[in-house]
């Protein structure tokens, strides 16, 4: 017999119960496994599915404006490409909305529809399969053509559309201004009747698009041809796919080389590049005036290209009047520029033929056309009456400014240049004036013939000049301060070499490595590993302690043999060694069993994530993923755990005089009470632990919210602490407690005393189901109920409907005027009386709140608007100042930490809490910085100054509508709104604006629908804890059960003895049963008494929703469960044979 | 006036070659106030014997009754009933609750009936005095030695005044001193209280005490002196 083989014989023998062990074991391991593949199987879902979108794509070119079709081509003919890609794909992206006019009266609308302009090639980019597309017009790969659309599946199915169907098409038409200059056009909208060619899958290229959610996008594929007419962009796109044939090329920098091998044309910056005869070159964009970042990098390139050569930069504005005295002068340009003091770009000479010096601030240089109108003579003041630069809300101001006419300049030479006015469409190419079709408010009745014959001879040539400083200072806006540059360009043309050398991503042309960025986007916001650990914690810990629980019994049923081997000379550490590995065997079995119970267990949680608690994904997209690493770690890691617990629980075995092992005594000593001298410090201990929670609970009443229910919880758990101790200490010092006594109860007591007899025993197994009901009970209570009612405090901030529009809306909605430009009748008008529109200004970004499992690149910005931040509302988690949280945002930095200005340039945001600690991982709370990219690719650091809870403003940042637009000047008009309104009035004002703005993708939609959107993503989480929790609590009665078993085996002979001496097996069995109950009582009564004093604040507070039915019957079902598992202790109990039981002494 | 009739009395376990008989037609009567020690070999089927008085145990053929009552024909809670209000045992162990005190051993067979009476907290504290334990009533068991277990044992059996008292081995793990004040006190208390006794052991000393001994030998009872 060697040592090996007494263990196989052990082993064996001992079949029964190491079964049991190894159950347990598999059950931990099991947890741990499902739990690792659950997170695997999030990340491999959403890896898959961003790659299944995207097909072959691999990089993307995006440019802020349209440009060449061309240029497709030629990046795809460039050596390079076809060495490391594969295709260039012309595309148009826009976003758009598409109704259905099937019924005119009803029609249904779907907004932020992704509108892609393609043509066949695209289809070759990705795993669209003819058998997904249930064409009648033609094979996928030649649609769509002409007037058809294909649409995907979750699109055609909102709209109730099938092939062959009508479907009208809303998008924007983009201008080429900035449509918040007095030149600019807003965006106007073109409607497009299609028909439906096919509808395809979303999956492959059907679910295509640039910004990651797991859910479908809604798509529409139009043929780019007519995309291109409708939008007056013949042969331009706004975006290249391009493909590199091999799904892992992801290797570092193909985006920086790929954007290398792209060389633009000027024109596909829209610039223009106009030699003068006069000896220099005039650049001009055709957005009229030079973004600052273009204008720089213009003048960085000049400065190479043509070195040591002046560069002169010009402001040219239209002014509606130029008067001196009583006569002026309509619609005319003025120029500010520096004159050189050598030619070619100066000077400017006047009328004798001298220089014109340096112009000051007030100074004006009229033209003799101009000076002759208006007869104006040196020293006359000059009146310039002008928009002002930017409009808001739609609206234009007009200004006036004075100056001193200081020369007068020949209509010759320099002052002849017509190229200072950039090309306008509706002003520069319109033959005479009163064709005139510009966006600001024009009146034709002020054009006199002689303005007619200027324009004729001169077109745009200005009439007036002052300094280019006084002319910023006038004129320059968010948009640029220069609408020409000239530069001498005496020897060569400049222009080829100019476009070879601008910097590309700098003009706006950003290669984004879609592919990479997916793959990183795919790892998450959330650690599902973890969440899913945190979420089967009492499972782990129960079956854990079921693993100790049970060999601990396996143990004691061997306490006969153990004392044997201690007779014959084994040594207590020989004993441990054999039964430890003993123990090894059983914890290997059961984690091989547990590991392939864990496969199953993850398909289980996936299938609960599927259906029941889909609210937590949103859409069932997930598929089981089994990764080495899963099935590596979760069985090593369960079968190490399990294998310590099995070490520490044999470690003391031996320690029991061989004579009372034999004898069949406990492997544990039984609990002897307290001694006097240490009576009393067990009770002192557990009243501080009482104290503590109380006056942490005080205290914390006193700190803000943030702090108040993490405190609690604290304080709560303290409660925990101490409520267990106490009964701990009862139960030992109980220990010495008459049982029987006259009367009554005197059973009862006896059961007590049972339950009593092993103090850590019972300790542990109360601790656990106490804690475990602790933690169900107070989390279920952060349960957020959001239909609360309107208050400007709270998470609705009295706002009654949330509404988004597809296209910005320049108008003030917030004003009967701004609302009666938009279309809205005076009758409707008067229905929306008393209500108040917030506007917000949009930069758009990925959703990075918790409908999003894709880790967001860049989220959406808000522009919070000044009547916004005047006005307040909202629950806060934190803010710097908490009386006034908005104002942060307007507060620059130096001012708010006082210490002067500093080199800081972070732009003070607020966000909601929840985005910052799940999605951004900025745990840095107040202070902490988070960078977003502006137009250009360059960080813009934000500053937390704030974070609310439980806002509509779940993943968004937000920042002033001030800074909004320092950073992102071409954003231009509002897509944001929140409306507050009676009560009563709610639906009239959404039927009313929907209705009037459906041409905008405008809709609105209640309050507490938009807050219960995000709410049930955390709720659904919570009630995966609490019925996972549940399912660890009722492992954890089966715990108390084995306890209570050990207890009836421990104690046979006693209970054969109560038998012998007159007692019922009914009386026995209440006695075990009352000792069962006991235990499980004092821990849920522990667990919910702590977790009431944890959820105190939000009972308070009234935020608390408490699923109290749904929680009473999880208690109840746990009570009931466990009481059902001690009908095995009590089955033992009864069972045993009386008389052999006696006789085993 | 109680007798014990024990009528033919066999029985045998069933093993894996043929039933192992251990006890032959065991056949006697005792009235209240008589007293008998039954010794013998071990093996010999003197525990079994006292199990099958005791109700512990039901014989494979002919029958004990106790009064005029069959025990073998009595269901669970009866027989539980009968044991309670009828018989007394003490074992050769001690056998008692070690989370109670001396006191409460002694009322344990009280709890059957759901509830302890004035009286047989009197006499359970008079039983103690009897016994020599009074001033160790609230002393654990842990706490007592052998001797001292064993009269509380004793004091446990009387508590519900008994008519058929049982003690196997009772000074088994006893010293001598010890062992002879147990089987006084024995003597003494069913003399006291004018019920049976039968005492099994393998103490000559003890059985002489006995006005009776009976020898089983072979499954056989043979009566040894009288």
């Amino acid at each position: 017999m060697s040592f090996g083989r007494l263990i196989f014989a052990s082993l064996r023998y001992h079949w029964r119960v190491n079964t049991a062990v190894a159950l347990g074991v598999a059950v931990a391991v099991a947890v741990l496994t499902g739990a690792l593949l659950m997170g695997d199987s999030m990340r491999g879902s959403l890896r898959d599915l961003a790659l299944d979108r995207l097909g072959r794509i691999d990089q993307v070119l995006v440019a802020n404006r349209f440009f060449r079709e061309d240029l497709a081509d030629e990046l795809a003919a460039n050596d390079g490409f076809v060495n490391e890609f594969d295709q260039a794909v012309p595309v148009i992206l826009l976003n758009g909305n598409l109704t259905n006019p099937a019924n005119p009266d009803r029609p249904v609308r779907v907004n932020r529809v992704n509108l892609i302009g393609c043509d066949s090639r695209f289809w070759k980019l990705g795993p669209v399969e003819v058998d997904q597309v249930n064409a009648t017009a033609g094979q996928l790969d030649t649609l769509p053509r002409g007037r058809q659309i294909i649409l995907n599946g979750p699109l055609a199915k909102q709209l109730g559309l099938t092939v062959g169907d009508v479907v009208l098409v809303r998008l924007a038409r983009p201008g080429t201004l900035p449509a918040e200059t007095p030149l600019g056009r807003r965006d106007s909208i073109e409607r497009i009747r299609l028909r439906v060619g096919a509808i395809i899958e979303p999956t492959g290229l059907g679910g295509f698009g640039l910004s990651l959610s797991q859910q479908s996008p809604r798509n529409a594929y139009i043929a780019i041809d007519v995309l291109q007419k409708q939008l007056g962009r013949p042969g331009q796109i706004n975006t290249i796919l391009v493909s590199t044939g091999r799904f892992d090329a992801t290797s570092p920098q193909v985006d920086e080389r790929l954007q290398a091998m792209l060389h633009p044309r000027l024109e596909d910056y829209g610039l223009h590049a106009t030699q003068s005869s006069r000896g220099y070159l005039t650049l001009s964009t055709d957005r009229v005036i030079f973004s600052r970042p273009v204008e720089s990098s213009l003048v960085r390139v000049l400065e190479v290209v043509r070195p040591n050569q002046p560069i002169q930069r010009a402001l040219t504005y239209l002014a509606n009047t130029i008067a001196c005295g009583g006569r002026e002068i309509p619609y005319s340009t003025i120029t500010a520029v520096d004159w050189a003091n050598t030619s070619p770009l100066g000077p400017l000479l006047d009328s004798d033929g001298k220089p014109v010096g340096p112009l000051g601030d007030n100074q004006i240089v009229l033209n003799s056309w101009a000076a002759d109108d208006l007869g104006a003579k040196l020293g006359d003041t000059i009146r310039v009456t002008y928009f002002e630069p930017e409009s808001l809300h739609g609206k234009l101001r007009e200004s006036t400014a004075k100056f001193r006419l200081v020369a007068i300049v020949p209509l010759a030479g320099l002052a002849a240049d017509r190229d200072f006015l950039p090309s306008v469409p509706g002003v520069t190419d319109q033959l005479t004036m009163d064709q005139w079709d510009p966006p600001f408010p024009f009146d034709p009745g002020r054009i006199r013939p002689k303005d007619e014959d200027y324009w004729e001879n001169h077109r745009g040539t200005p009439k007036a000049f002052v300094s280019l400083a006084a002319g910023r200072k006038l004129w320059a806006s968010r948009f640029g301060q220069t609408t020409t540059i000239r530069v001498a360009d005496l020897t060569e043309p400049v222009a080829p070499t100019l476009a070879e050398r601008l910097p590309a991503r700098e003009m706006g042309f950003v290669c984004r490595p879609i592919r990479q960025q997916s793959l990183a986007a795919s790892a998450g916001t959330t650690s599902f590993n973890l969440l899913f650990l945190g979420f089967s914690f009492f499972i782990i810990v129960s079956a854990v302690l079921l693993v100790v629980l049970l060999f601990r019994l396996g143990v004691h049923l061997r306490a006969r043999q153990i004392g044997l081997l201690l007779a014959v000379g084994w040594t207590p550490r020989r004993i441990a060694q054999g039964l430890a590995a003993e123990g090894a065997v059983v914890a290997a079995g059961g984690s091989i069993f547990g590991t392939a119970i864990g496969i199953g267990y993850a398909a289980l949680m996936l299938l609960g994530l599927q259906t029941w608690w889909l609210a937590a994904i949103v859409t069932p997209f997930l598929q089981l993923h089994c990764t080495r690493t899963g099935l590596i770690i979760g069985p090593a890691v369960g079968f190490v755990m399990s294998l310590a617990v099995i070490i520490l629980a044999v470690w003391r075995i031996g320690r029991r005089s061989p004579q009372a092992l034999l004898t069949g005594q406990s492997v544990e000593r039984p609990a002897t009470g307290f001694s006097r001298r240490h009576r009393a410090r067990p009770l002192v201990f557990v009243l501080v632990l009482l104290l503590a929670a109380t006056g942490l609970a005080v205290l914390l009443t006193r700190l803000g919210d943030e702090f108040q229910a993490g405190a609690f919880f604290g304080a709560g758990a303290l409660v925990l602490i101490g409520l267990v101790m106490a009964v701990a200490w009862q139960w030992t010092a109980g220990a010495r407690r008459p049982a029987i006594r006259l009367g009554r109860g005197s059973l009862l007591r006896l059961a007590l005393l049972g339950a009593a007899r092993h103090p850590l025993r019972s300790t542990l197994s109360v601790g656990l189901v106490a804690t475990a009901c602790f933690l169900i009970v107070s989390v279920s209570a952060f349960r957020i109920d959001p239909s609360g009612q309107p208050r400007l405090d709270s998470a609705n901030g009295r706002f009654m409907l949330v509404a988004q529009s597809d296209l910005p809306i320049h108008d003030d909605l917030d004003t009967p005027e701004g609302r009666h430009a938009l279309g809205i009748s005076d009758e409707d008008n008067r229905q929306l009386d008393g209500c108040t529109i917030l506007s917000f200004r949009v930069r758009p970004g990925d959703d990075a709140s918790c409908l999003n499992l894709y880790g967001p690149r860049q989220p959406r910005l808000l522009g919070v608007p000044k009547t916004m931040i005047a006005r307040g509302g909202f629950a806060w988690a934190s803010a710097v100042d908490p009386k006034y949280p908005w104002r942060a945002l307007v507060v620059s930095h130096h001012e708010s930490n006082g210490a002067g200005i500093t080199s800081d340039r972070s732009v003070p945001m607020v966000l909601e809490r929840d985005t910052a600690t799940y999605s951004l991982h900025l745990h840095g709370g107040l202070g902490a910085t988070y960078d977003v990219e502006d137009d250009l690719n360059r960080p813009v650091p934000l500053r937390v100054v704030g974070q609310l809870r439980g806002s509509p403003f779940q993943g968004d940042l937000l920042i002033s509508e001030e800074e909004l637009l320092r950073h992102f000047p071409d954003t231009s008009g509002y897509r944001f709104f929140l409306i507050e309104c009676p009560v009563e009035k709610t639906a009239t004002v959404r039927a009313v604006l929907e209705l009037a703005l459906g041409d905008y993708g405008f809709a609105a939609e209640p309050m507490a629908n938009y807050l219960a959107g995000f709410l049930a993503v955390p709720n659904t989480y919570l009630s995966t804890f609490q019925s996972l929790g549940g399912l660890g609590l009722l492992l954890g009665t089966f715990g108390l059960a084995v306890v209570q078993t050990r207890n009836v085996i421990e104690r046979r002979r006693e209970l054969a003895l109560l038998r012998a001496v007159g007692l019922r097996r009914r009386q026995i069995a209440w006695l075990v049963m009352a000792e069962n109950a006991l235990l499980l009582i004092a821990g849920l009564a522990c667990g919910v008494v702590a977790a009431l004093v944890a959820v105190l604040p939000h009972l308070l507070s009234g935020d608390a929703s408490i699923p109290w039915a749904s929680l009473a019957g999880t208690l109840a079902v746990v009570l009931v469960v466990g009481l059902a598992a001690g009908l095995v202790a009590v089955r033992a109990s009864v069972a045993a044979p009386l008389l052999e039981t006696l006789r085993e002494e | 006036m109680s007798r014990l009739r024990v009528e033919n009395v066999a029985k045998d376990f069933p093993t894996r070659a043929e039933p192992l008989v251990v006890l032959r037609g065991v056949s006697f009567v005792l009235d209240s106030g008589e007293n008998m020690a039954i010794v013998g070999p071990s093996g010999s089927g003197k525990t079994t014997l006292l199990n099958l008085i005791g109700t512990l145990e039901r014989p494979s053929s002919g029958r004990v009754v106790l009064g005029d009552v069959d025990p073998s024909t009595l269901d669970e809670p009866r027989l539980a009933e009968f044991r309670n209000r009828q018989i007394g045992f003490v074992f050769q162990d001690h056998s008692l609750l070690p989370q109670c005190s001396v006191l409460e051993n002694a009322l344990v067979p009280c709890l059957a009936g759901g509830t302890v009476r004035p009286d047989q907290l009197q006499r359970a504290q008079w039983l103690l005095e009897r016994v020599g334990l009074a001033d160790r009533a609230d002393h654990r068991p842990a706490e007592l030695s052998g001797g001292e277990r064993q009269r509380a044992a004793l004091a446990r059996a009387l508590i519900q005044r008994p008519t058929l008292l049982l003690a196997d081995e009772p000074t088994g793990n006893l010293d001598r001193t010890s062992g002879q004040r147990v089987g006084e006190l024995l003597v003494e208390l069913q003399r006291h209280e004018s019920m049976m006794l039968i005492v099994v052991t393998h103490s000559q000393r003890l059985a002489d005490m006995m006005s009776r001994c009976h020898e089983l030998d072979e499954g056989r009872l043979r009566k040894q002196t009288s």
